[in-house]
């Protein structure tokens, strides 16, 4: 007996199906999202947990600002829980590139101030992933070439060396503005460029 | 490495690397399935992407592999769409049109009518034809992972393709 619903595609409809696209990729931001939410759901180890040590360890050996900046700033990005930025990606992206003078002699500190600035590094970056204004902070590592098409220049010891960015959301660029200017980075003598990030819209 | 070997590993380390290789093997295509099912809403597929990996990290060691860890990652992201479509079943599905074909060079794919076609579908319809012709599943998976009957999920696959037909066919009198 014949099915009531009984149906098959045509060889052609079975081609178009199968034509189809099979993948898309996701916005790159969706990855770090749920990496930190499954860190917060403490079910993937996270491998700035360990890190965290490391930094202590260095910049207790070293005393340098630029440990206390990039220590500060994987700490917010670690207790970042935003996860706002999967519905609301409305509002245009701004990077804040940290800039300061990172060689030894501008960076001795005592540990006491160390761990001082690091708090407030910490608590600045938490403030702002619990607004929902952060969207990602990486460090960047010292060592730093600029390349031209004859040679290569080591700079190693910048005077303006950009030690770490923050990408965060903001209705304008004047909002952005404030929010840098909120930086205990400029309270320290750093200096932040705030760029907003085309998207071509 | 095969998807056992690192979900074995996973398991043993929680390892974050780990992670990351599973996740971009299986995500893009994930993600697809999401934005197909609900009608092309960007932000509810990275809710039930972002939903299906937390339960997945959960429940892995509970998977026998009695079938692939892909076919077992859709049922649960088919579960995470039907748990936020619940949700937000006030929306209005045409007002979330368009985000899913909006990039990507879609517009110039010769594809683009059958794709907008199956978006554009009620989305009883379009989730039974999206698993069933795109997604090769049998009626039995489809209706499980639906929770319907068989007898629903075919007739909803009926209806399904004749709707998509007559608007293939109306598109092509349009065109000459």
């Amino acid at each position: 007996m014949k099915e009531e619903f009984e149906d098959f595609l045509s060889e052609q409809e079975k081609s178009q199906f199968a034509n189809l696209p099979r993948e898309k990729s996701p916005p790159n931001f969706l990855e770090e999202a749920i990496m930190k939410n499954l860190k917060k759901e403490n079910l993937i180890h996270t491998n700035e947990q360990q890190g965290t040590w490391s930094f202590f360890k260095l910049a207790t050996a070293f005393a340098t600002a630029f440990l206390i900046l990039a220590f500060g700033i994987a700490i917010g990005f670690w207790l970042n829980t935003d996860t706002n930025t999967l519905a609301e990606n409305k509002n245009p992206q701004y990077i804040l590139l940290l800039r300061s003078d990172s060689s030894p002699q501008a960076t001795k500190l005592s540990n006491d101030e160390i761990t001082r600035r690091v708090k407030e590094y910490t608590s600045w970056a938490n403030e702002l992933s619990e607004k929902g204004t952060l969207i990602s902070a990486e460090k960047l590592k010292s060592k730093t070439e600029i390349l031209d098409k004859n040679a290569e220049t080591s700079l190693s010891a910048n005077d303006d060396a950009v030690v770490g960015f923050f990408v965060i959301k903001a209705e304008n660029y004047e909002k952005a503005k404030s929010v840098a200017k909120d930086s205990p980075h400029l309270k320290y003598g750093g200096r932040v460029e705030v760029r907003e990030i085309d998207k071509g819209q | 490495m095969t998807d056992r070997e690192l979900v074995e590993h996973f398991l043993e380390t929680r390892d974050e690397n780990t992670f990351k290789q599973i996740y971009r093997r299986h995500t893009s295509a994930l993600y697809l399935l999401a934005l197909r099912l609900n009608g092309g809403a960007e932000s509810d597929a990275q809710d039930a992407l972002q939903e299906t990996w937390i339960r997945a990290c959960r429940k892995f060691a509970d998977f026998n592999w009695n079938s692939k860890l892909r076919t077992w990652l859709s049922g649960i992201l088919i579960n995470c769409v039907r748990e936020i479509y619940k949700k937000d079943r006030k929306k209005n599905e045409t007002e979330l049109v368009d985000s899913v074909f909006s990039r990507n060079g879609y517009q110039t794919n010769k594809d683009f009518d059958l794709e907008k076609i199956i978006q554009n579908l009620p989305s009883g319809y379009r989730k039974v034809l999206v698993l069933h012709d795109i997604e090769g599943y049998t009626h039995e998976e489809t209706s499980n992972f639906l929770e319907i009957s068989i007898g629903t999920s075919k007739s909803q696959l009926y209806h399904a393709r004749k709707s998509v037909r007559n608007s293939l066919s109306k598109g092509q009198e349009i065109e000459r």
